[in-house]
């Protein structure tokens, strides 16, 4: 337990920001950070181009139709028997569903990349010439192996150990990676083989396909998320993808064979918890027109995510605002000096991302309680092993996290009007063991906490001119401050102009200082 | 066919030159026979239709340093100042344009009819410090067919008066502002490659030193005050630029300062002021170095350091230009009107290139074979909010299109995407400035650009930047699905109809205003 928290964090004053703040984390991320990267995205999370798939299938010339019809209904057999297992012991939360939104934009994403050919068109082609040709399946199923994609070996999507009933829909999910921008990422891959049945022919389907997460049993499923709106269900964060695929020529289409249909970016996917993850695959072909279920399929896998979950994060967030506000305390206390405008500020930071709609009078006022105890601590000399704290926080909160960390706090040291060395000092450690960008920390501290509030006003402070650094160093150091604000002391804000002024005029006495005349 | 000027409109001095009739610029002294005219100016209590600008201003000011305005320059695009004399208040580009008035009479009555002037400016000058510029020539009814940067033109007059070739560094001190400038010289091809410039160092920097330095002198002595009323301020204030004007000739300064508690003379050697402007020149030596770095040139490189604005004659600058870079300045121009004499050319140039019939042969003549390629002077950008790819949030950012010194005419684009679905319209900003962080760049033009309804986020949008050699700006966004375009035009005089109504009264009123 920490130093300053023993005779705290037992009590009243953790506990109750503990109960209060994961609301406070809670209405701030449980939609979670809805990262608006479509143009990555786009080649990332694509409905397969089925037709694409079944053109390159070619059969040999000499296969048997009966051999590949016998092996293949076996096969179906041994599929049904495991699916119906598999489907008592799941039970899906109905997350398929579909909005004409996503709908849309999932087939204006369709149309932008990948040409579609009539799906029946293909299938039905395929159909006939692997009724015509010969081979073994498994050189069948090889040819559908999709481009640029490398299949791991212990991978998810393990072949199903019978044959799929060719009478319905099946499903499997192979996993995959994917160089984007010279990263590796893993994808999954959804592919389909089965029979679909239509009300009449070329009728108008589309394809989707939703994951939940069943690793805590079948009571406690849990969708799983993902960052692009354009992948979400309505304004919840939860994935669905659901792509057009055209009309189907007969009434019934046969997939004589595993066929790629969704190639998944697992980095855009946001799963519950990190590690060793169950998911359930549920694909699903509807009518365009009714949104009827025209066949669907489903499939278990095992992923081993390496991202923080959102449960995860939600839990995270909750010990982390906890901890910031231990943290903003320590800022203000830097000083030796706790003033009232600084408390007031950490108050209504509290208090403002506090959902006052979802919390009690009761909580509130407890909260209120466990900050006035802590006040109290600061105000008799409490310590506090801020590095302790930051090091946890590190571990724990995603980056963008610990950058409002580092922004309370500054608004903080902000918030009497003037900044002390002892407070700027710790500020710099916060964003040393927060592990954050010391460039963008001091973007930060320029902005926040301008040059005029500054108690001490020399170079190392200001300039960040360290005391090891060579003559030319901190020739080189101070030339780029010096060109940095020059072109800011133009600036249309006399604020700006101001700051500018001021570090131009440091930055010169540092140049006499530090490097001298004589270079 | 009128005369073509080039004006030096200067932070401490302001000069005129005339294009001769064989394209050769002259200086046109003033009424008072003097070559340089202080850009200062004096409304007379006493007799209120006359406003004193010059050396009469300055000699007024000691007596009424209320009504009285100097380094005005300083002030020049900063919409807050105002100066009111007699309930009237005057803009920087009001006090600026009577200066100009002041030197355009004062040459009509001896060359005739002024018609197209070029007036310099600092190269570190934003657009809206060169718009005041401009609007305060044109409201004294001057044609300003051009801006020039001060050590551009000074550049232009030595190269076309010396044989000189190769990388050029010109060392730009005046009375106010302070630019560097490199440029590559072969023959009478000019082309610069950047500009570097600080908008307050400069002359009256280091009188204030002195000032400081008279100031502590007198308040040991008698522990008072030597300056207490504005008028004592502005005395002292000239008495320190007479004090620095000898210690660049003599190793020591004297002067007798009479203040309330008695007499003192005081003395100041040059190594008190060298001491005391050490941080001055530690910004000079930083400047140069930085322009050196965006040259990506080595002091070795540079062939030729020329030496312009009254501020040179300062020996510790010779001095140090001469340690940085191997070899002594070159100090043979005139470093006073050099700039005068350059936008002159400047003036030439431009109205050969924009309207050569309004061009006498002989002038044309004369100019036969000068070409120079300016730079953009500043960045400019567009406002954008891209996802940061460490913290994967969206983050308001200023993205720069147009980069600082990028050779004139110049072109460049990139392209942008709407950020949600169904978005109707983006706010497109124009900014000038050299940061990414919004908070640090001038705005300056927002335009709404309406979008087709419907569509998915991730359209994109092409923002193409250009500038022309005659400094004007263009700004193209194009959505490319819909082939929809905004396009947005600049200049430095054209501002709107309603500016151009305003332009026109405000002729008229300075038109009446007389100008001694």
């Amino acid at each position: 337990m920490y130093e300053w928290a023993a005779p705290i964090l037992g009590g009243a004053v953790i506990a109750a920001l503990m109960v209060l703040l994961p609301l406070v984390a809670y209405s701030k991320y449980s939609g979670l950070p809805l990262l608006r990267a479509p143009k990555r995205f786009v080649g990332a999370v694509k409905s397969w181009t089925l037709s694409k798939s079944l053109n390159r299938f070619k059969f040999p010339r000499n296969i048997n139709a009966n051999v590949i019809i016998h092996k293949l209904k076996t096969l179906a057999s041994i599929v049904r028997n495991g699916s119906s297992r598999l489907a008592k012991s799941l039970a899906p939360d109905g997350i398929i569903s579909s909005t004409k939104s996503a709908a849309r934009a999932a087939r204006s994403k369709f149309r932008e990349g990948l040409s579609v050919i009539r799906l029946s068109e293909s299938i039905n082609r395929t159909k006939l010439r692997g009724r015509a040709g010969a081979g073994k399946l498994s050189q069948l199923l090889d040819g559908l192996n999709l481009p640029r994609v490398n299949y791991t070996p212990n991978g998810i999507g393990r072949e199903f150990p019978t044959k799929p009933d060719m009478e319905t829909l099946n499903c499997r999910v192979r996993l995959g990676s994917h160089e984007d921008n010279a990263r590796a990422s893993d994808i999954f891959i959804v592919e389909l083989c089965g029979s679909i049945r239509a009300p009449q022919a070329m009728h108008e389907v589309t394809l989707t396909v939703s994951i939940t997460d069943v690793t805590d049993g079948t009571t406690q499923t849990k969708p799983v998320r993902v960052r692009t709106k354009q992948w979400q269900i309505a304004d919840s964060p939860v994935f669905c993808h659901d792509a057009d695929l055209g009309a189907l020529h007969n009434e019934t289409t046969t997939l004589a064979d595993w066929t790629a249909v969704a190639q998944l970016s697992c980095s855009q996917l946001l799963l519950p918890r990190k590690g060793r993850r169950n998911l359930q695959f549920t694909v699903a072909i509807l009518s365009r027109q009714t949104r009827e279920t025209l066949a669907c399929a489903e499939c278990a896998c095992v992923y081993h995510s390496t991202d923080t979950g959102y449960i995860d994060l939600a839990d995270n967030i909750q010990r982390t605002n906890t901890l910031a506000v231990g943290l903003a305390f320590a800022v203000s206390a830097a000083d030796h000096k706790l003033y009232d405008c600084e408390v007031d500020f950490i108050k209504s930071w509290v208090m403002s991302n506090l959902d006052a709609s979802r919390a009690s009078a009761k909580a509130e006022r407890k909260l209120e309680k466990a900050l006035d105890k802590t006040v109290a601590f600061f105000r008799t000399g409490g310590q506090f092993d801020a590095c302790r704290v930051c090091t946890e926080i590190a571990q724990i909160a995603p980056l963008a996290i610990r950058y409002d960390i580092l922004e309370f706090c500054l608004g903080v040291a902000r918030a009497n009007g003037h900044v002390t060395s002892e407070e700027l000092a710790l500020l710099r450690n916060l964003a040393v063991w927060l592990e954050l960008d010391p460039d963008r920390f001091r973007a930060m501290l320029e902005k926040t906490l301008p040059v005029n509030m500054h108690e001490v006003q020399d170079a190392e402070t200001i300039l960040g001119v360290a005391p090891n650094m060579s003559k030319e160093e901190t020739r080189r150091l101070l030339n780029r401050e010096y060109a940095k604000w020059n072109s800011r002391v133009t600036s249309s804000d006399p604020a700006v102009q101001s700051q500018a002024d001021q570090v131009l005029a440091l930055i010169a006495d540092a140049r006499r200082e530090y490097v001298g005349l004589d270079t | 066919m009128g005369n073509i000027v080039g004006i030096d409109l200067g932070t401490t001095f302001s000069t005129l030159a005339i294009l001769n009739a064989i394209g050769k610029p002259e200086i046109v002294p003033n009424a008072d026979g003097e070559r340089l005219t202080p850009s200062a100016i004096f409304f007379d209590e006493e007799n209120p239709d006359v406003i004193r600008v010059g050396i009469e201003a300055i000699n007024s000011r000691h007596l009424n340093a209320e009504r009285s305005v100097r380094w005005i320059k300083r002030h020049m695009g900063d919409t807050d100042y105002r100066k009111t004399i007699s309930g009237k208040d005057w803009t920087p580009a009001e006090l600026s344009a009577l200066i100009l008035k002041k030197l355009k009479e004062d040459c009509s009555a001896e060359h005739g009819e002024i018609c197209d002037a070029v007036i310099s400016v600092p190269a570190h000058f934003d657009e809206v410090r060169r718009r005041a510029t401009m609007d305060a020539g044109t409201a004294v009814g001057l044609n300003v067919v051009a801006i020039v940067n001060e050590p551009v033109a000074a550049a232009l007059y030595y190269a076309t008066t010396r044989k000189v070739s190769g990388k050029v560094l010109v060392y730009d001190l005046g009375g106010g502002t302070f630019d560097v400038t490199i440029m590559d010289v072969d023959g009478q091809q000019m082309d610069i490659i950047c500009s570097q410039g600080d908008h307050a160092l400069g002359g009256i920097d280091f009188d204030r030193q002195i000032l400081e330095i008279l100031e502590q002198s007198y308040r040991d002595k008698f522990s008072a005050e030597l300056l207490n009323c504005d008028e004592d301020r502005a005395r002292y204030e000239d008495e320190a630029e007479d004090i620095k004007k000898t210690l660049s000739r003599r190793p020591t300064a004297k002067k007798m300062l009479y203040g309330p508690a008695g007499s003192l003379r005081a003395e100041i050697s040059r190594e008190m002021f060298e001491e005391a402007i050490s941080s001055l020149i530690a910004r000079t030596d930083m400047l140069v170095e930085v322009a050196l770095d965006e040259a990506g040139a080595q002091p070795s490189e540079i062939d030729k350091v020329l030496l312009v604005g009254g501020s040179t004659r300062i020996p510790l600058i010779r001095e140090r230009l001469e340690k940085m870079f191997g070899s002594a300045p070159e100090t043979a121009v005139n470093v006073d009107e050099c700039v005068a004499l350059g936008a002159a050319l400047y003036a030439g140039l431009t109205m050969l290139r924009d309207k050569p019939d309004s061009v006498s042969a002989g002038i044309a003549s004369g100019l036969e074979g000068i070409n120079l390629t300016d730079v953009c002077n500043h960045s400019y950008g567009t406002i954008c909010a891209p996802v940061d790819e460490e913290t994967g949030r969206r983050t308001v950012q200023n993205r720069i299109i147009l980069k600082k010194n990028t050779p004139l005419p110049c072109e460049a684009s990139q392209t942008f995407y709407t950020t949600y679905e169904g978005q109707k319209e983006v706010e497109v900003t124009i900014t000038q400035g050299e940061d990414t962080a919004v908070e640090y760049v001038n705005k300056i033009a927002t335009h709404r650009f309406e979008l087709p309804e419907g569509r998915p986020p991730d359209c994109p949008i092409k923002v193409t930047f250009s500038y022309d050699v005659n400094q004007r700006m263009h700004c193209k966004f194009e959505d490319i699905e819909s082939g929809r375009v905004l396009q947005v035009d600049f200049r430095l005089d054209q501002n709107g109809e309603v500016e151009e109504d305003n332009a026109q009264q405000s002729t008229e009123q300075f038109e009446s205003l007389k100008v001694e």
